[in-house]
This record gives C-alpha cells, sequence and structure tokens, in this order.
C-alpha cells in the first residue's frame, strides 16, 4: 500500500507539471492538441492523487502499522469513523487531504463547458497550486514513509480529535479554504485576458458561495468543538489558529458584498482583485500559521519546516497576483464612480471597510508577538480583551448596515426616503428596547445596543419582504401567500441573502448573551446532596467507574431541575484514555434556546465529595441554529433554475424586479 | 462642500475611530512574555509594576497544594537552566494534566510578596497533533 501511495503521489506531481507546461504550450499558440493534452493530465493528476488517498485511506482502516503515520495516529482499538478522519489529524494527512480537494476541483472547473474561455488560464493556476501541494507531498511531508520495524499497534489518537466535531470541523474548513482558490485562479485568469469585466465573477459566483459556506461552517464547528470538548466553558479564544480560519471569512463576506456592486454598477473593480487576492493569500496564511509553529498556540500543529515552504509560495503567488494587477490597473480603471455618499454602493463600501478593518485588526493582533520580537527584541502578546475591544464595536456596526444596506437604492438615495423607509424599524426597534429595559430587565449597555439592533436589523428585512408582497398583490392579484411564495422564490439570490443575514442576526444575539451574562460558579457536592445554581437544582447522586473502548471513565451522575421542570439526568465525565496519560473533562450540557448548563466535573476526594465548576452560558444556541439558517440561505440563493440570477441593473427602492434579468 | 472634502472628513472618521480602538485596545491588553529569571530579575529592579506578563517554566511536582473547596492552587514554577523557581498562586480549577515536569505558561502579575498571581494557567501537553520527534 505505501509503495502505491507513493508512485501514485509522484505520477500526480509530474501529471501536475505537464499538465501546467501544455497550457503554456497552448497559450503560445501550440495548437489545440496541447490544450486537450493538458486537460487529460488534469484529469489525471486528480486520479492518481485520488488512488493515493484510497490507498492512505485503507491503510488506515485495515490498521498497516507498516506506514509511520498510520502507527503515529491510530491504533488497533480506536473505532472505525476515527480511523478515517485519521487523515486529517496529522500534518502529512492533511496535507494530502488538502491537495485531494484541490485537484478534483481543479478538475471540475476543466471538465465544465460553462468555463470554456477561462479554462486556458484558470486550470494551470490552479495546478500551479496543486504542484505545491504535490511537491510538499512528494518532498517535504511524505504521508507514506514507512517503518523497518513495523511496531504491533499505533499510538493512538489524540483523544481530543475523537469527537464528532473533529471528524466534520476539518472537512468544512478545508473545503472553505481550498474553494476560494476558484474565484482567485478566474480573477487572474481575468487579468492575463484582460477581461475585467463581470464575466469572471458570475463564472465563480457559486464556487464563491459555496466556500464562504463552508467556511462559515468550518469555524462553527470548531467552535462548537471547542464548546464541547475543551471544557473551559467558551467556544471562542482569539487563538491564532482561530484567527486564521475567521480572517478569511471576513475578507470573503466583503468579497461577496463588493463584487455585487461590480456586476450591478461597473465599478470597484481593483478593490474585488485586491480582496479575492488578500482572501487568497490569507487562506494559504492560515495553513503557515498552524503549520509553522511561530505563534504560541494551544492547538497547533507541531514544530516543522512546511511552514517556511508555505510562506515562500504563498509571498510569491501573491506577489505575482499584485503584479498582475499594477500592470492591468488601467483596464481596472475604466468604469463607474460613485454618484452619492448615500446609496447602496456607498452603504457597500462602508460594510466592506468595516470587514476588512476587522480583518487586519485580527492580522496585527496575531503576528504583533513575531513583528514586536524582530523589531524591539521583546515579545508582547495582545489578549483577548484587544480583540473583544476593536471587534465588537465593528460587528455592531456592521450589524446595523445589515438592516439598512439592502433598504437603500443604488445609485443615488435621499436623506427624505431612508427617513421614511427607516421609521417603521426604528419605531420597533426601539419599543423593543424599552420592553427589554422594563420587563426584561436588561441593563447592561452593551447587550441592550446589540439586541436593539438585531431587532432593527429583523424589523427593517420583514418590512421589506411585506412591501414586496403588497406591490406584487396589488400587480398581479394573488392573494398574500402565493404571492409571498412567488416574490422570494423568484428572488432568490436576494431574499437568500436576507435569509443569511437573519442566521447571523441570531449568531450576534448568541455571542452577545454568552458574552455579557455568562456567569460560572464552584460547587463541592457530598454524595446525595442538592444545591441550587443560578435557578437550577442539582442533586448529586455519587461517583462511578466504568471502562469503555480504549479508555477508563470516573463520571458523576446529576439530576436537574429547572422552574419545577425536570431537565433530566447529566452524566459529567473525566476521561482516562490508554494511550494518553492526560485524563479528558468532559462537559455535560443542557442546551435550551435561553441557556446552556454545562457542568464540568473539576476533582473528587476520597469520601466521595466531588467538586463541580458550572457554567450558565446564554443564548449559545442561537449561534449555532444561527448557522443552520445560513446553510438554508445559501441553499436557497444557489438552487438552481430560475431566479437565481443577478436582479436588475439599478433597481432602485420601490420598483420590484421579478427576477427578470434586464441587460 | 465638494465631494473630495466630504469623502476625506469620513474616512479620516472612520479611520480615526479605528485607530482609536486599536490602540487602546493594545494598551489594554498587552501582555509581555518573560523567562522566570527575567522575571525575578526585573522585580529586584522594581521594573515590573503593574504590567501583565506572560510566563513560562517547568512545573515542580512536589510543590502543587490543591484545595478544591477554596479553589486555590499554590504551586511553583522552575527555569529552564534550574536555577530560579518562581510561587504562583491560581484562583482556579487544577488542570487535568498537572504532573512533575510539564511546561506551565501562567498569565498575571507579578506580586510585591514575590508571588505571580495567575489569572490564567495554561499547560502544554507533550503530545497534541504531532507526536514528538
Amino acid at each position: 500500500m505505501a509503495n502505491f501511495g507513493t508512485i501514485g503521489l509522484s505520477i500526480a506531481f509530474g501529471m501536475g507539471i505537464y499538465s501546467v507546461v501544455a497550457f503554456f504550450m497552448f497559450n503560445s499558440n501550440r495548437g489545440l492538441k496541447y490544450l486537450l493534452s493538458a486537460k487529460n493530465a488534469v484529469y489525471g493528476t486528480a486520479l492518481f492523487t485520488t488512488l493515493s488517498v484510497f490507498a492512505m485511506l485503507y491503510a488506515l482502516i485495515t490498521g498497516d502499522f507498516s506506514i509511520e503515520y498510520v502507527t503515529q495516529y491510530t491504533s488497533q482499538d480506536l473505532p472505525t469513523i476515527y480511523k478515517l478522519t485519521a487523515l486529517w489529524a496529522g500534518n502529512a494527512g492533511s496535507l494530502l487531504f488538502w491537495a485531494w480537494i484541490l485537484v478534483l476541483l481543479a478538475a471540475l472547473v476543466t471538465v465544465s463547458k460553462e468555463n470554456r474561455e477561462y479554462i486556458p488560464y484558470a486550470s494551470p493556476i490552479m495546478m500551479v497550486v496543486s504542484v505545491f501541494f504535490l511537491f510538499m507531498l512528494n518532498f517535504v511531508s511524505q504521508p507514506f514513509v514507512q517503518l523497518l520495524n513495523p511496531p504491533p499497534d499505533g499510538m493512538g489518537m489524540n483523544p481530543m480529535l475523537q469527537n464528532p466535531g473533529m471528524v466534520i470541523h476539518p472537512v468544512t474548513l478545508y473545503l472553505g479554504y481550498v474553494g476560494f482558490t476558484v474565484p482567485f485562479a478566474f480573477a487572474m485568469a481575468a487579468l492575463i485576458m484582460k477581461n475585467p469585466g463581470d464575466q469572471w465573477i458570475k463564472l465563480t459566483r457559486k464556487w464563491t458561495l459555496i466556500s464562504w459556506l463552508f467556511l462559515t461552517l468550518g469555524n462553527l464547528f470548531g467552535a462548537q468543538w471547542a464548546y464541547v470538548e475543551l471544557g473551559w466553558g467558551g467556544y471562542w479564544a482569539w487563538d491564532p489558529v482561530e484567527n486564521a480560519s475567521l480572517m478569511p471569512w471576513l475578507t470573503g463576506s466583503a468579497f461577496l458584498h463588493s463584487v455585487m456592486v461590480q456586476e450591478r454598477k461597473n465599478m470597484l473593480k481593483i478593490w474585488n482583485m485586491v480582496l479575492i487576492i488578500v482572501t487568497f493569500g490569507l487562506t494559504l496564511f492560515g495553513t503557515f500559521l498552524v503549520r509553522s509553529g511561530v505563534v504560541a498556540s494551544v492547538h497547533a500543529f507541531g514544530n516543522s519546516s512546511l511552514g517556511a515552504y508555505f510562506l515562500i509560495f504563498t509571498s510569491l503567488i501573491i506577489l505575482a497576483a499584485l503584479y498582475l494587477v499594477a500592470d492591468r490597473i488601467n483596464l481596472l480603471r475604466q468604469g463607474n464612480q460613485f454618484e452619492s455618499y448615500i446609496s447602496k454602493e456607498s452603504s457597500f463600501l462602508l460594510n466592506n471597510l468595516l470587514l476588512v478593518g476587522s480583518a487586519f485588526s485580527i492580522f496585527w493582533g496575531t503576528v504583533f508577538p513575531i513583528v514586536s520580537e524582530a523589531v524591539v527584541g521583546q515579545k508582547i502578546a495582545v489578549g483577548i480583551p484587544f480583540f473583544n475591544q476593536v471587534n465588537a464595536p465593528i460587528g455592531l456596526a456592521f450589524t446595523l448596515l445589515m438592516g439598512i444596506c439592502p433598504l437603500i437604492a443604488w445609485r443615488k438615495a435621499n436623506f427624505e426616503n431612508i427617513a421614511k423607509n427607516f421609521l417603521w424599524p426604528w419605531i420597533i426597534a426601539i419599543i423593543g428596547m424599552l420592553l427589554m429595559v422594563f420587563i426584561g430587565g436588561i441593563t447592561k449597555p452593551y447587550a441592550l445596543i446589540a439586541y436593539t439592533i438585531c431587532v432593527f436589523v429583523i424589523s427593517s428585512t420583514l418590512q421589506d419582504i411585506f412591501k414586496g408582497v403588497r406591490v406584487r398583490k396589488k400587480l398581479t392579484g394573488e392573494n398574500l401567500i402565493v404571492s409571498l411564495i412567488r416574490l422570494l422564490s423568484k428572488n432568490r439570490r436576494r431574499y437568500g441573502g436576507y435569509v443569511i443575514h437573519m442566521g447571523i442576526v441570531m449568531m450576534i444575539v448568541g455571542i452577545t448573551g454568552s458574552n455579557v451574562f455568562n456567569s460560572e460558579a464552584v460547587k463541592t457536592f457530598k454524595p446525595g446532596e442538592t444545591a441550587e445554581v443560578g435557578g437550577y437544582t442539582i442533586s448529586f447522586k455519587g461517583l462511578q467507574q466504568t471502562s469503555r473502548d480504549n479508555m477508563e471513565v470516573i463520571y458523576a451522575d446529576l439530576s436537574v431541575i429547572h422552574n419545577n421542570n425536570d431537565m433530566g439526568n447529566l452524566q459529567v465525565e473525566k476521561v482516562f484514555y490508554s494511550t494518553s496519560e492526560q485524563p479528558m473533562t468532559e462537559p455535560a450540557i443542557i442546551s435550551t434556546f435561553k441557556e446552556d448548563l454545562y457542568v464540568l466535573l473539576t476533582g473528587w476526594e476520597d469520601d466521595g465529595t466531588a467538586i463541580f465548576k458550572i457554567h450558565i452560558n446564554p443564548q449559545i444556541k442561537w449561534l449555532w441554529t444561527g448557522g443552520w439558517v445560513i446553510v438554508i440561505g445559501v441553499i436557497f440563493a444557489l438552487w438552481p433554475g430560475k431566479g437565481s440570477g443577478v436582479g436588475s441593473r439599478y433597481l432602485g427602492r420601490g420598483e420590484v424586479s421579478y427576477g427578470k434579468r434586464v441587460r | 462642500m465638494p465631494k473630495k472634502i466630504k469623502l476625506i472628513l469620513a474616512l479620516s472618521v472612520l479611520l480615526g475611530a479605528f485607530g482609536y480602538l486599536m490602540v487602546s485596545g493594545f494598551n489594554n491588553a498587552k501582555t509581555y512574555y518573560m523567562t522566570i529569571n527575567e522575571v525575578t530579575a526585573s522585580a529586584d529592579k522594581g521594573k515590573l509594576g503593574k504590567q501583565t506578563l506572560k510566563v513560562s517554566g517547568k512545573l515542580v511536582g512536589e510543590s502543587v497544594q490543591w484545595e478544591p473547596s477554596k479553589m486555590e492552587l499554590r504551586f511553583e514554577m522552575i527555569s529552564e537552566d534550574q536555577k530560579e523557581t518562581m510561587p504562583v498562586l491560581y484562583k482556579g480549577v487544577k488542570p487535568d494534566n498537572f504532573n512533575d515536569g510539564i511546561e506551565v505558561i501562567v498569565d498575571g502579575k507579578y506580586t510585591v510578596e514575590q508571588v505571580f498571581l495567575a489569572d490564567k494557567v495554561l499547560t502544554k501537553c507533550p503530545s497534541k497533533y504531532e507526536e514528538q520527534q
């Protein structure tokens, strides 16, 4: 198997290089045969990489401990699902996985008929990136290294990675990372072809949106994994590795919005180019951060030489891309100018500045220890308060814009119209705020501002839908429901966007609640004792010990009563894995939309007394649910067929488009 | 007002607000990485003041005193060269893998009583994602 995999990777590497060369030959007018041959080489690269991945999966499942990687990350008693996911548990395997997704995407892009014009340029760019990964797999971080004396059993997987969240989190994140290579390659192709219009944006829209969705989910699954597995009661710690995946999400979100301005108004071309280059660069930079060990992180991969290669490759490709932009700058300059400062396009630009500003602050905070050590010789880090203090106000301003942006007109809006349009949403938001203060008893200013903004965004979005329905009803004579369904389904791109916004609002609610109102307590229980914590009546029955699969478990049974409702039993565990010295504290969670009860077993004494740490984390469920709402929104917007296209250009407020493309 | 001036004004307001956030956030959250030797040396000269520090060292196993009922953890850390030790007080839960010789990173302040008052205690697990090589 090991030889099979190694040979597969070398053939894939060779074919990858050949495809780039053959595309180059075709582009220098050496004939059509080179194009066909180049395309075939792309498919061949994909095929042989796939075979290598299968070889690795086969070795992992069958427990072929003659392969070092298999020995390092699995053991015989590991459940099968984690044997499979060991593919991305270590450096070499996750690079293989990454390369695999990348070459599959390259093949998909190359085979697609609608990309015909762009293939000779976009495919080789994707292949250059693929060749880099295949180079790493062949020469730097080889997954199929064999051991001279195979051990009878492997070392097992890190217990923290044995969690469903770790099955899905890396996959979604990598799909998101890799996916952004497609719009990047098309953007570069457009520049090479001197075709700076919006064609590349239209062709890659679905790729961009799907990649963005996976990046969103990757971040969320990661946060959820940290929450249920790391046992510190939170889900986001501004760790360098977390920041590495948030930064491309922020710039990618900015890109998704600013391309709309280019599609509708033929402007912001340079900005869009720079945004996609930066986003693509950040996906590679994230890999560099995670693999190089240059920043101290709780959950980075170990130190390795991979970082240097990534840094060099990223710098080269970004420099080449920026050179291309500079060279074609006159082409990109053509187009429209801003006509008014109060218009949809200017509000989009503001949204972009906020997102990019946020990404910049996170970048700065993440690399600051490296910079300060290089410049003043003293390593200075910035803690969590820095990130919160900078990003909370930016986040709120950005949420507020989400309520304003979709509703103001393209080109030129005026204050009277805006005042009229936003009268009701503001009245509702202020009523909501008063209710929260006098009935809900919320007095913390940050929370109050955040919730009020959320109410505003929801009501302004609903108002817009309602207005559209009313106009449609009048024009067509349909009843309310039919008219609502037809309105939404014929402008799916627009209303899908609204659904995504609602998902983001839910996430903002969750983030606000869990950060502002969280509380924690430490309680010592004797067996049979009952205590009241944060409105929950918790009874401790006693400690038990059991063994299952590859671990020993000490657990406590707790029964929980809240507001006279029996919330059931909680089993709080401390798990000792046979393959690891370090025990794992597994939290038990009762989750509702109001709050999470999050209990950890922190220790015990000889007489059976147990010590628990109990967190009350309000509204966290809103965060996860918001993520699923975003999934629905993206699917709604992208579902093939009528209504997923761009709306008419220069759509004014009050006119309702029925999804016809006016071109 | 001409368009250009308006634009410059709006942008400077934005940039100013952003800069203010960055600078004030930075001053509230900066943490100095130090070794135990540096901490004791600077403390002798009275240079530490109220700065937040991030100090790493090895755990001295036999120094660990953990009182679960008070949620109070006391331990000593020793420098890489085994020359200096530093006592630490942490009001919180004892980490899972708190064994002798493990690498510990503490965030907090060094007090005049020559005890490090930690807000956060992190233990570096020797086998995170990659095995030791």
